[in-house]
């Protein structure tokens, strides 16, 4: 039954690796397996008791192997069949080879690997868990740039939408009060670091310093909405969200040209009909352009080696001929 | 707190809102000076807001309706509208209506236009509530509302779909996403001036009949609601669903009129903003959807009177803050009034201190 159980949830990965292994071929059969080898082994274990590392491993062979072939099948689909037919350059046959028993042999171990570490004793397990999805965290850049499979920029947005998700979770799953206007927050956080960290204001800050500040403006707004909206419940608070939602980027949309008066001074200037009397705050000569539209605010501080190499909290890695971070390369 | 610092305190927020406000358009000088110049702007931009804000009352009726019955958000509601101004779009296009065709030979293809969008949108929304509310009747309150926002894509994409579909249609026009223009059929004659009555207000036949037609809907359901046993039902369920099952109503006969009736009301809007504004485009039912619950919030939710009178507020508002304010700034005026009036008195205008629901 257990066998059962493991070959259904790795062909299920199976079919999505051999999926993307027919959709990016190459390499990309080996980084697949190596991350869905992980999740097979997690998955083929997590709902049953392993006594011992052993029987995980073993486990973890099984459903490894299931992982394997599909991704060794498609390996060699893609290679031998779709590259001919599509047209495009034909690769060796040792190559394609190369990359289907890469694939299969990265599935099973890491698989096995995962499956093993959930037989240990508790407290170990736990950590040896979370140390191998750390690991894998960590590697994976390296991993899509010596692949060449270029996931890295969806994989980043992936993880921008599940923090958002998990930001939402908060108010909606915790507290139970209903926010369609969460993504204001995120805009407002966006603006904020456009802002601080570009040219249009003329403050470059570094993204490290500027990224606590996003955070804090946007905690701010939240309080700033959530005082006065704390008594609304249900239906109410939503549309209060919503509202508010909606009025954000509308803001964001049109700060483009602001000119402040001071008011008292001005309306005394349109009384004696005299405009020399009034007194400007801002945006005097041209106004003041503070988020610039429907463009928005371009080129805003990235979190690159520039970056961090300014912040100094990290090894500076300019003027090495070794860059440790894969991304460093674009400014050595 | 002591009156002076209450005095104080309102002195304050006077003076950041004279500060600021000029950034969003509310600079009062000259807002005073604009209205004392030409008063004669002010009136026509008043009756645009009135006859604006009655097509926006029929959308927030079909709101207040279906939130009065079972207390649902019904996102789609505003899309359905927009689905209704291209259905009298494409009756237009079928009679070969063009821009200045006689009033006299225009009758029959709006009857027919105004039939077939209240027609197609009373069944789509009874459609909806099948197949998309009535599953969820007794899940979480956030289940039917996640339903209603998709069903508001799905309708949006619909129009941007039925817009592209110009070898069928010709007076669509030429990409998908472009608003269309909708024929002007309504005659621009001068009341006031046929009268014999000089002013620079321009009151034309075209505004009467937009807004007589509206205000007879506005009317008719007012009545049926009142007056007949089906509108008895309905405020029966509205009141308490299983005390109206006990009496024998069938409840989910009342909810299926209720979305028929509401579906059937954004559909003849559809038709009069085609026929009044002359532009039809597939996002607006999105803005006008929210304007339109803006005002249904305005008058007290669940409450018809009320909602009459928010979208008249609210269609006055947006006029003027398009003429006065800043015609970029009034979704954003039109939200904040939303906010503040959630925030102090959130049953409403109109609407009695529901404890249990703020």
């Amino acid at each position: 039954m257990n066998l059962v159980k493991t070959l259904r949830s790795s062909s299920i990965l199976g079919s999505i690796a051999a999926l993307t292994v027919l959709l990016f071929g190459g390499w990309s059969g080996a980084v697949i397996g190596w991350l869905l080898g992980t999740a097979a082994g997690y998955l083929a274990t997590h709902d049953r008791f392993v006594p011992t590392p052993k029987t995980g491993a073993q486990t973890g062979i099984q459903a490894g192997l299931a992982l394997g072939v599909w991704i060794m099948a498609a390996s060699l689909i893609e290679g031998l069949l779709l590259r001919p037919l599509s047209g495009r350059a034909a690769i060796p046959l040792g190559q394609t080879w190369l990359y289907a028993l890469v694939g299969f042999g990265l599935a099973v171990a890491s698989a096995t690997l995962m499956a093993a570490i959930q037989g240990l004793a508790n407290p170990r397990q736990r950590q040896a868990t979370l140390l191998t999805l750390a690991f894998i965290l960590i590697i994976f850049p390296f991993a899509d740039r010596l692949a060449q499979t270029g996931w890295i920029a969806t994989v980043i947005q992936i993880q921008i939408f599940a923090m958002l998700a998990l930001g939402l979770n908060i108010p909606v799953g915790y507290a139970g009060l209903l926010d369609l206007g969460y993504a204001a927050f995120f805009a407002i956080g966006a603006y904020t670091t456009g802002m601080l960290s570009s040219p249009h204001l003329g403050i470059e800050w570094n993204f490290w310093i500027v990224i606590w500040i996003a955070a804090g403006v946007a905690a701010i707004a939240g309080v700033i909405l959530g005082t006065p909206t704390l008594p609304l419940r249900g239906d109410y608070l939503a549309i209060v969200t919503l509202g508010f939602g909606e009025i954000i980027p509308i803001v964001f949309r049109n700060l483009t040209d602001i000119r402040i008066m001071e008011p008292i001074s001005s309306l005394l200037a349109t009384l004696f009909n005299r405009p020399e009397m009034a007194i400007c705050l801002l945006g005097c000569e041209e106004t003041f352009n503070l988020t610039n539209g429907e463009t928005g605010i371009n080129r805003s501080g990235d979190p690159g080696c520039r970056s961090l190499a300014a912040s100094a909290l990290i090894i500076t890695c300019r003027g090495t001929t070794w860059c440790w971070c894969w991304w460093c390369s674009r400014c050595l | 707190m002591k009156p002076w610092q209450k005095i104080v305190l309102y002195f304050v927020i006077a003076y950041f809102v004279l500060l600021l406000g000029p950034i969003a358009g509310f600079d009062l000088p000259r807002i005073v000076q604009d209205i004392i110049r030409s008063p004669s702007v002010l009136v026509t931009q008043l009756l645009v807001g009135l006859i604006n804000g009655a097509i926006i009352a029929i959308i927030a009726l079909g709101y207040t309706l279906v939130y009065g019955i079972i207390e649902l958000i019904n996102f789609a509601h505003g899309d359905l509208y927009m689905l209704g101004g291209f259905a009298a779009l494409t009756v237009m296009g079928a009679f070969g209506m063009q821009d200045g065709a006689p009033f006299v030979t225009a009758i029959i293809p709006m009857l027919v236009a105004l039939l077939v969008s209240a027609g197609l949108c009373a069944g789509l929304n009874v459609l909806t509530e099948r197949y998309a509310y009535r599953p969820l009747r007794n899940a979480p309150r956030l289940a039917p509302l996640i339903s209603a926002i998709g069903v508001s894509f799905i309708f949006q994409n619909l129009g941007l779909f039925w817009g592209g579909l110009k070898s069928f249609i010709p007076i669509m026009g030429n990409t998908a996403a472009a608003p269309k223009s909708f024929p002007d059929l309504l005659p621009r004659i001068d009341l006031l001036e046929a009268m014999g009555i000089q002013t620079k207000v321009d009151f034309t036949l075209k505004d009467l009949i937009v807004l007589v037609v509206a205000v007879s809907l506005m009317v008719g359901l007012n009545l049926f609601i009142q007056r007949t046993p089906a509108g008895k039902a309905m405020r029966a369920v509205a009141q308490n669903r299983d005390a109206a099952k006990i009496v024998g109503i069938d409840v989910d006969q009342v909810i299926v009129m209720t979305f028929l009736i509401g579906g059937a009301l954004a559909g003849s809007a559809g038709l009069l903003v085609g026929l009044y504004n002359n532009t039809i485009v597939f996002t607006m039912g999105f803005t006008a959807g929210l304007r339109a619950f803006t005002a249904a919030v305005l008058g007290g939710i669940g409450n018809i009177t009320g909602a009459m009178l928010g979208g008249v507020l609210i269609g006055l508002l947006s006029a003027l803050s398009d003429q006065y304010l800043s015609s970029r700034w009034t979704d954003a005026w039109v939200f904040g009034v939303l906010v503040l009036i959630l925030v102090f008195r959130p049953s409403g205008l109109l609407g009695e201190n529901l404890q249990e629901k703020v």
